[in-house]
């Protein structure tokens, strides 16, 4: 558990040292602020949903991003043998990464608490929708990084772990819109990402959306967990 | 001679040629190993997208387990290593272990499915169904299959696809789907639908229809003037318990509001007086609700599940006495809101079931809605706590009057064990404080002993009788008439309906009145559209820095950050 802790610190350490993590944030905010403004302008109800479902597309553009850097590097500068083979277990050293990019990911999610505030400012929103919202924006955003921690194992470099993770989110984003009918149609409906999504924009928890978010993430961490261990007897 | 040689070195050649071809094929099994799973996996999408070719994506199929065979025995001293060596091991250990974890992901994932649980954390509990829609639910006899015709685009096709999921997670026998009229012109016309937005619902051949959307008009940001918009039917799910109650067969319970006698005005929603609020407040429960002139008909509708007069200010006629008399002998069901200024006839209608009304107004020094000691506000704790106001909050009732149940207490014991009992029981009742007094003289309210009775007082009592008061009660029967009676009538008018606990007690009596108890419930009270209306330099402010305060704030702790580090 120190361990992990202890990896997890210097993660968040060099993420909020380098200019990538500022740069995506900026560029999140600018874009979903783009987003939140217009909705409200246009519709003029107070409540997220104009932020929070365009907000969740830009969040698997973003996610690749953040978490492209966390194997991806080690691998290429030669540290990961060194951590891997330490009195560290590996499954320590993938949660603490996937912590760090969770870390971020809270940052970022938190910064946007900007609009309901707005909201609140000028308006009587109902509180219920806005707090499920942003739980259903995190539980997104966790299966997010867990996608991108994988695909950052995969490779040394990180061009390719961004496109890898890009990939695989947009497989997981559309296979719900192919409109297949019988049992695999409604597996692939269940698969779909955000297809989780909505009931949480309308203020409503349903304890199978949270199954699935917890699910995809711990299938992901698993499997990088996994794919780190390949590389032991490769 | 020379023929056995000749024939030798031909199966000589021929073997050898064989083995070059096997080596060659050796060399190859790589590739013809990528091109079978190249062609096992074309197959598969082949197959469920493009039906026609169903045939030709499974000889595609056979062909990649073909070419994989043969790639498998070229390379089989290589199949060999790669499975049993270490790193085979290895290898298919990962792979295993991989399996089992996805699969416990898939068994969590299936039970959650099949005890899944929701919560609704919207104010007006919007995606949670109503406890009328519950009930009808669980009670559903008949298939009822619902057909939404709503185009792609339309505004109101989540909220109608929520709204119908929900029913069918109560009862496997609501079924429903969401048809595209543009792409099944067919199924439109079988349905005679011609507009946006219908849904229909079908039991049986039974069918009725419900609009899934509304037209309001909202302020156009820009020029001000009123925009017609589509906008989901606030009633929706009212409207399609209704229908399901329509197709079924069920007949949804009637109220009948008394008229003639200067009631309140239940077509009025705005007005202080008026009583619009309370009839909207009526429809979630699924009664139709109408009017009632006892002076012009023969006797009152058979159909009546309750009769309600709100705040009568004028005698009945003598015609429409022995109506409501009758109605009443007949396990009737009556809600009488009477302020101090209703007239003695209605004292009289109630009087055979024990039940008086007060003279004077009642005053409650300790507990009332301020600045008007007239108004007593009655506590959680000054009610009965029986099956109408047993979660209820605070209510107050504006200018009341005091019920009088004397009869009903000083009724002849019953023998109980001659097994009889009461004709007239109290069901449930609120008190006024001992601080309060009825004020029978006109200007200050001022206790006088000589005229004024002291509290506590009953200001609302809710009786169940199986015979008028003094008469013989019939041989056990479960049938009862059921009277509410509450010394006011402005606490469930459009001004204070909202206010607190009043319109739970307003709706639950009447719940109680059509038996229909597990309807009783504190019911979330309904809030403005929320909109968004502001100035347009307040909207200004709004886009420019949710666009650009924020990112800038990022930039400049990120610059920060990363001069520090240099």
């Amino acid at each position: 558990m120190r361990n992990t802790l202890a990896i997890a610190k210097r993660e968040i350490r060099s993420y909020f040292t380098s200019p990538v993590a500022y740069v995506v944030t900026a560029a999140f905010l600018v874009v979903t602020g783009f987003f939140f403004a217009a909705d409200l302008q246009s519709r003029q109800m107070a409540n997220l949903r104009g932020f929070l479902s365009p907000g969740s597309f830009v969040l698997i553009l973003v996610a690749p991003l953040l978490t492209m850097r966390l194997f991806a590097e080690e691998q290429k500068m030669g540290t990961l043998e060194l951590l891997l083979t330490n009195p560290v277990r590996d499954i320590e050293v993938v949660l603490g990464k996937y912590l760090a990019s969770l870390v971020t990911l809270l940052v970022m999610i938190v910064l946007t608490l900007y609009y309901p505030l707005l909201l609140f400012w000028f308006g009587d929103p109902d509180p219920g929708p806005l707090l499920t919202g942003y739980l259903g924006l995190f539980l997104l955003g966790s299966a997010l990084m867990a996608v991108g921690l994988l695909a950052s194992s995969l490779t040394a470099n990180q061009i390719v772990a961004a496109v890898l993770g890009l990939g695989l989110l947009i497989l997981l984003w559309v296979v719900g819109s192919l409109n297949m009918t019988g049992i695999v149609g409604k597996v692939l409906d269940y698969l779909s990402l955000p297809g989780h999504f909505s009931d949480f924009t309308f203020g409503i928890i349903d304890t199978r959306n949270v199954i699935y978010y917890v699910s995809v993430a711990a299938a992901f961490v698993f499997l990088t967990a996994r794919s780190l261990e390949t590389r032991r007897w490769r | 001679m020379a023929v056995v040689t000749r024939v030798a070195s031909v199966f000589r050649r021929i073997g050898v040629g064989f083995s070059s071809i096997w080596g060659a094929l050796r060399g190859l099994s790589l590739i013809l190993a990528g091109a079978g799973v190249l062609a096992l996996i074309a197959s598969g999408p082949l197959y469920l997208l493009v039906p026609e070719m169903a045939n030709s994506a499974i000889v595609l199929a056979g062909v990649g387990v073909f070419l994989l065979l043969v790639a498998l025995l070229t390379a089989l001293g290589q199949v060999r290593t790669a499975l049993l060596g270490r790193r085979g091991r290895y290898g298919s250990n990962t792979v295993l272990m991989v399996i089992a974890f996805v699969g416990v992901m898939v068994v969590a994932n299936l039970l959650g499915i099949r005890q899944s649980y929701r919560m609704d954390l919207t104010v007006n509990k919007e995606f949670s169904l109503s406890n009328k829609t519950t009930k009808v639910l669980g009670d559903l006899k008949a298939p009822v299959h619902a057909l939404a015709f709503l185009v792609p685009g339309d505004p109101t096709r989540e909220t109608t696809d929520n709204l119908l999921k929900e029913y069918g997670h109560r009862t496997p026998r609501f079924t429903y789907e969401i048809v595209d009229p543009e792409a099944n012109p067919a199924l439109t016309r079988l349905y005679e639908v011609s507009q946006y937005g219908v849904i229909v619902f079908d039991s049986e051949g039974h069918r009725a229809n419900v609009a899934s959307q509304v037209t309001v008009d909202i302020p156009d940001p820009s020029t001000g003037q009123p925009r017609s918009q589509v906008a989901p039917n606030p009633t929706l799910e009212q409207d399609v318990t209704a229908a399901i109650l329509k197709v079924t067969g069920l007949k949804q319970k009637r109220v009948y509001f008394l008229v003639g006698h200067g009631e309140a005005d239940i077509s009025d929603p705005q007005g202080q007086q008026g009583y619009g609020l309370a009839r909207q407040g009526l429809v979630p429960d699924n009664y139709e609700i109408f009017p009632l002139s006892l002076a012009r008909v023969e006797r009152v509708p058979e159909d009546a599940a309750a009769l309600i007069a709100a705040g009568p200010r004028q005698e009945l006629l003598e015609q429409e006495k022995p109506l409501l008399a009758d109605y009443l002998n007949k396990q009737g069901k009556l809600l009488l809101l009477a302020d101090p200024a209703t007239p003695a006839s209605w004292s009289d209608l109630v009087a055979p079931w024990g039940l008086a009304l007060s003279q004077g107004r009642l005053i409650d020094e300790f507990s009332y809605a301020r600045p008007d000691k007239g108004s007593p506000l009655v506590q959680r704790t000054q009610y009965l706590l029986g099956p109408v106001t047993k979660s209820l909050d605070t209510t107050f009732f504006p200018n009341s009057r005091a019920v009088d149940i004397t009869r009903i207490i000083s009724q002849k014991k019953p023998d109980p064990a001659k097994g009889e009992v009461s004709p007239v029981q109290i069901v449930d009742m609120g008190l006024t404080t001992p601080a309060s007094w009825l004020e029978t003289s006109s200007g200050e309210p001022k206790y006088d002993k000589e005229t004024d009775t002291v509290g506590p007082l009953p200001l609302v009592a809710l009786v169940a009788a199986t015979a008028p008061i003094g008469a013989v009660p019939p041989p056990a029967s479960d049938k009862r008439t059921r009277i509410a009676v509450v010394g006011n009538s402005a606490f469930a008018s459009n001004q204070f309906f909202y206010s607190l606990g009043n319109s739970d007690l307003f709706l639950n009596s009447v719940n109680w009145l059509t038996e229909e108890e597990e309807l009783i419930s504190i019911r979330p009270k309904p809030f403005a559209f929320r909109q968004l209306v502001v100035t347009q330099r307040a909207w200004n402010w709004i886009f420019y820095s949710s666009i650009a305060f924020l990112p800038l704030l990022v930039a400049v702790v990120g610059a920060f950050a990363w001069w520090r580090r240099r």
